[in-house]
C-alpha cells in the first residue's frame, strides 16, 4: 500500500481516478494545481505522485521540475491529453523534467494500475 | 592514544636512524681511541662529518615528506582540472570582491568569453544590466554580515554572452572560505534548448487557429473520457463483485457526459463560422438589449453603466455574436470583482491604433466603433494579459470557469473583421475594448423584427425546456417531439439563458420550472420577457402557484401554470393550449 499524491485542476478526474487507487488499498491525497500539490508533499511527502501537465498557476512541468529538485528522487507520472502529436511532445518534455513514467489521458484502470505497479513494485 | 600510521612510520624512522648513527659513533670512539692524536683540522673535520652524519636523514626526511605532499596535491588539483574542463556546465570562481578567478572550457563555450579576457573581470560581466544592482547588493550583504541566503540555491536567471546576448541559465550557487579568504563559486547550466521546448509546447497552446483550439478541447475532452472510462471499469467491477454499483459513479459518469455536451456547445459557439450571419446592426441597441438580459445573471452589487456617444454606432456584424461577446466580457469583470462594483459600458467610436492594425494593415483607423467594456477588479499582470486569448487558460478556480470565454470573445471579434484590445494593471481593473466596422453609409440596420429568423420549425413552432430534473425534461422533449415541436432543453436557469440567446429569434414557448439552481424561473423570464416580449411561458412547480418560492419572487399569477406532478395528457393539453395545434400532429398522440 502506498500513499499516493494526484494532481489535477479537473475536479471529476481527481476523483474518480481517487476512488479507482483507494480500491487497490492506496492512501489518496489531491491537489488541484502545482502550488498546492509542492505544499503538501513537503508536509507529507508521497510515494508516488500523479500529476497532470495543463494546470492553472503552477502547471505540471513547472511542478516536476520543482519537485524534482527538492526532493531527489520523487517518483512522479506525468498525465496529460491534448492532441496526439502535442500531448505526445508534452509528456516527453516531462519525462525529461524528471517524471518517471507518463500516462496519456484517456486511460483505462487497468493502464492506471499497471503503471502505479510498474513505478511501485510490491505496492499491490 | 592510538598513533597514525604516518607517525609509527616516522617515530620509526627517527629510532632506526639514530641507532645506527650511535652505533657508528661508538664505532668511531673506539677507531680513534687507536690512532695517534689528531690534528686541529682533522679533528674539525671529523666534527662536520659526525655532524653531517647525525642531521643529514632528519633533512632528508622533511625533504621527501613535503614532495611528497606536493606530489599529492598536484595530482588532487589534477584531478580537479580534469573534471572542471570535462565538465558540460561552467565553474566559475570568484573572490570576495566578485573578481573571476577560476574559468573552465564550459564557461568559455556557454559565455563566449576565453579565460585570458576574463580572469580578473567582475562576475558582472556575465549578467545582464537589470541584475547589476541586485548582485552587488548581494555581496556586499555576505560581506557584512559573513551570511550567504543564497549559497545552496539553484536559480534560474538570464546571462549575458560576450556578444551582448542574453540566454536563459540555471545556476548553483556556493560559498566556502579559503584560509582568511571567502570565495565563491557559481555552476551554470545554459537551458535555451530547454526552454525553447517549454516555450514550442506553450506556443501550441496558443490561439493561432481553430486547429490549435482542438488541442484544448482533446485535453478537456480526453479528461472527461477518462472519468467516464474509470467511472465505468469501478461500476462493472462492483457488478463483477456481485455487489450494486455504486451511486457515486453512476453519478459522475452522467457529470462527466453532460459536461462534455456543454463543451461541445461551447465549441460550436467558437467555431460556428459559417452561422454568422453579418449585416448592419446598430450597437447601442444590441449592448442594451444584451445588458438587460444579463442583468438578472447579475448579483445585486454589481451595478452597470453604459454610456453611448454619438448617433451613429451601426456596424456590420452579427447580433447573437454581439450580445455573446457581451455577455462574456461582462461574465468576466463581474467575477473580477466578487465584491461587487461598477461594469461600464461604452459604446462610441476610437481610433484603431497602429499596433492593433500591424504594420502592412491597410484599414482605416476611423473606420470602426468600439465596445468597451471596464472593471475595477485587481487587473492582471503582463504574464497572463499575454495568455487570456488561449483556449483554456483561466485563473478562475477549477471547476469555476472553462477558460474559453476569452477565446470565444477573439474568435467572434476576429470573424467579424473586428479587433480586440485588453489594458490591464494590477490594482487598476481591466478594460477590453471590441472594435467593429462601422457599416457603409446608406446601410440601414435591420429592425429587430426583420432580422432573419433562422430555421424555425414549419409546424408547431420551437420550445425551450427549463427543467433540472433530468428524466422530468426527457419525458417533457419526448412529449413534445412526438407533437410536433421543435424542442430545445436546459437544466437550468442559466444554461436557459445561454440556450436563448443562441437561438433567440427562433423560440415560441419557454416552459419554466419555477425553482432551479443558479437561476431561478422568475428571473429567466424577466430576462427573456426584456428582449422578446412576444414569447410565450408555461411555468411548472412542485409548489402551486400561490405559495412556495414562487409567490415570494413575483410570479404574475396571470400567466400558464402547471402544477407538478403532471400527466402526459396535462402536459401536451396545455402547451398546445398556448401554442395551438401542431399541424403535423401525430393522430396517435
Amino acid at each position: 500500500m502506498a500513499r499516493i499524491l494526484i494532481v489535477d485542476d479537473d475536479p471529476a478526474l481527481l476523483s474518480s481516478v481517487s476512488r479507482a487507487l483507494e480500491l487497490k488499498g492506496h492512501e489518496v491525497a489531491q491537489a488541484s494545481d502545482g502550488r498546492r500539490a509542492l505544499e503538501q508533499f513537503r508536509a507529507q511527502p508521497a510515494d508516488l505522485v500523479l500529476t497532470d501537465i495543463y494546470m492553472p498557476d503552477v502547471d505540471g512541468l513547472e511542478f516536476t521540475r520543482a519537485l524534482g529538485r527538492e526532493f531527489v528522487g520523487a517518483k512522479i507520472v506525468a498525465m496529460s491529453g491534448g492532441v496526439l502529436q502535442d500531448r505526445d511532445q508534452a509528456l516527453e518534455i516531462a519525462r525529461h523534467m524528471g517524471a518517471v513514467a507518463t500516462l496519456p489521458k484517456p486511460f483505462a484502470l487497468e493502464q492506471l494500475y499497471e503503471v502505479v505497479s510498474t513505478v511501485l513494485p510490491g505496492s499491490g | 592514544m592510538p598513533l597514525s600510521r604516518e607517525a609509527r612510520h616516522a617515530a620509526f624512522f627517527v629510532i632506526a636512524v639514530l641507532g645506527v648513527v650511535f652505533v657508528a659513533e661508538v664505532l668511531v670512539m673506539l677507531l680513534l681511541d687507536r690512532l695517534p692524536p689528531l690534528t686541529p683540522l682533522a679533528e674539525a673535520i671529523l666534527d662536520a662529518t659526525v655532524l653531517l652524519v647525525f642531521v643529514a636523514p632528519f633533512v632528508t626526511y622533511v625533504i621527501v615528506r613535503r614532495s611528497h605532499a606536493e606530489r599529492h596535491e598536484r595530482q588532487l588539483e589534477e584531478r580537479f582540472r580534469a573534471v572542471a574542463t570535462s565538465a558540460t556546465d561552467a565553474i566559475i570562481v570568484a573572490d570576495s570582491d566578485g573578481r573571476i578567478i577560476m574559468w573552465n572550457p564550459a564557461a568559455q563555450k556557454i559565455f563566449q568569453y576565453g579565460a585570458r579576457e576574463v580572469l580578473g573581470k567582475p562576475l558582472t560581466v556575465l549578467m545582464p544590466e537589470r541584475y547589476r544592482a541586485a548582485h552587488e547588493s548581494a555581496m556586499a550583504r555576505v560581506d557584512a554580515t559573513g551570511e550567504s541566503p543564497l549559497s545552496g540555491q539553484t536559480l534560474e536567471l538570464e546571462g549575458r554572452r560576450k556578444d551582448g546576448s542574453e540566454f536563459p541559465l540555471e545556476v548553483s550557487l556556493g560559498t566556502w572560505m579559503d584560509g582568511e579568504r571567502r570565495l565563491f563559486s557559481g555552476i551554470v547550466r545554459d537551458v535555451t534548448e530547454r526552454r525553447s521546448l517549454e516555450l514550442q509546447l506553450r506556443r501550441s497552446q496558443k490561439l493561432e487557429a481553430v486547429g490549435q483550439l482542438t488541442g484544448g478541447i482533446a485535453h478537456e475532452l480526453n479528461n472527461l473520457l477518462t472519468v467516464i472510462l474509470a467511472s465505468s471499469d469501478l461500476v462493472a467491477a462492483s457488478i463483477a463483485n456481485g455487489g450494486p454499483p455504486a451511486v457515486g459513479d453512476l453519478e459522475e459518469l452522467r457529470a462527466a457526459a453532460k459536461r462534455s455536451a456543454g463543451l461541445i456547445r461551447k465549441l460550436m459557439a467558437f467555431s460556428r463560422q459559417e452561422r454568422l450571419s453579418v449585416g448592419a446592426i446598430d450597437l447601442s441597441r444590441v449592448v442594451r438589449e444584451t445588458v438587460r438580459m444579463l442583468r438578472p445573471l447579475l448579483p445585486q452589487s454589481i451595478t452597470i453603466q453604459i454610456d453611448i456617444t454619438g448617433d451613429d454606432t451601426v456596424v456590420r456584424g452579427d447580433q447573437q455574436a454581439v450580445a455573446q461577446i457581451l455577455t462574456n466580457l461582462v461574465t468576466n469583470a463581474r467575477d473580477a470583482m466578487p465584491h461587487g462594483g461598477p461594469v461600464r459600458i461604452t459604446v462610441g467610436h476610437k481610433t484603431l491604433s497602429q499596433k492593433l492594425r500591424g504594420s502592412d494593415g491597410t484599414e482605416d483607423p476611423e473606420g470602426y466603433v468600439a465596445l468597451t467594456v471596464s472593471d475595477d477588479g485587481p487587473g492582471m499582470e503582463e504574464a497572463t494579459l499575454e495568455r487570456v486569448f488561449e483556449p483554456f487558460f483561466t485563473t478562475k478556480t477549477a471547476g469555476s470557469g472553462t477558460g474559453l470565454g476569452m477565446a470565444v470573445v477573439y474568435g467572434l471579434v476576429r470573424q467579424q473583421d473586428g479587433f480586440i484590445e485588453l489594458e490591464s494593471e494590477l490594482g487598476k481593473g481591466t478594460v477590453v475594448t471590441v472594435f467593429l466596422p462601422r457599416a457603409e453609409a446608406g446601410e440601414a440596420p435591420l429592425a429587430p423584427e426583420q432580422a432573419p429568423a433562422a430555421a424555425r420549425a414549419q409546424d408547431g413552432g420551437t420550445v425551450l425546456v427549463v427543467e433540472d430534473e433530468a428524466q422530468l425534461l426527457s419525458v417533457a422533449r419526448r412529449i413534445l417531439e412526438r407533437s410536433g415541436y421543435r424542442v430545445l432543453t436546459a437544466a437550468d436557469g442559466r444554461e436557459a439563458i445561454e440556450v436563448f440567446n443562441a437561438h433567440r429569434d427562433e423560440i415560441d414557448l419557454v416552459v419554466l420550472d419555477v425553482v432551479m439552481p443558479h437561476l431561478d424561473g422568475v428571473s429567466v423570464y424577466h430576462a427573456i420577457r426584456a428582449v422578446r416580449p412576444e414569447v410565450r411561458y408555461l411555468f411548472t412547480s412542485g409548489y402551486t402557484e400561490r405559495d412556495g418560492p414562487a409567490a415570494g419572487v413575483g410570479l404574475d399569477p396571470e400567466l400558464p401554470f402547471l402544477r407538478k406532478p403532471w400527466t402526459v395528457e396535462e402536459f401536451a393539453a396545455k402547451v398546445e393550449e398556448i401554442l395551438g395545434p401542431s399541424h403535423s400532429r401525430s393522430k396517435t398522440s
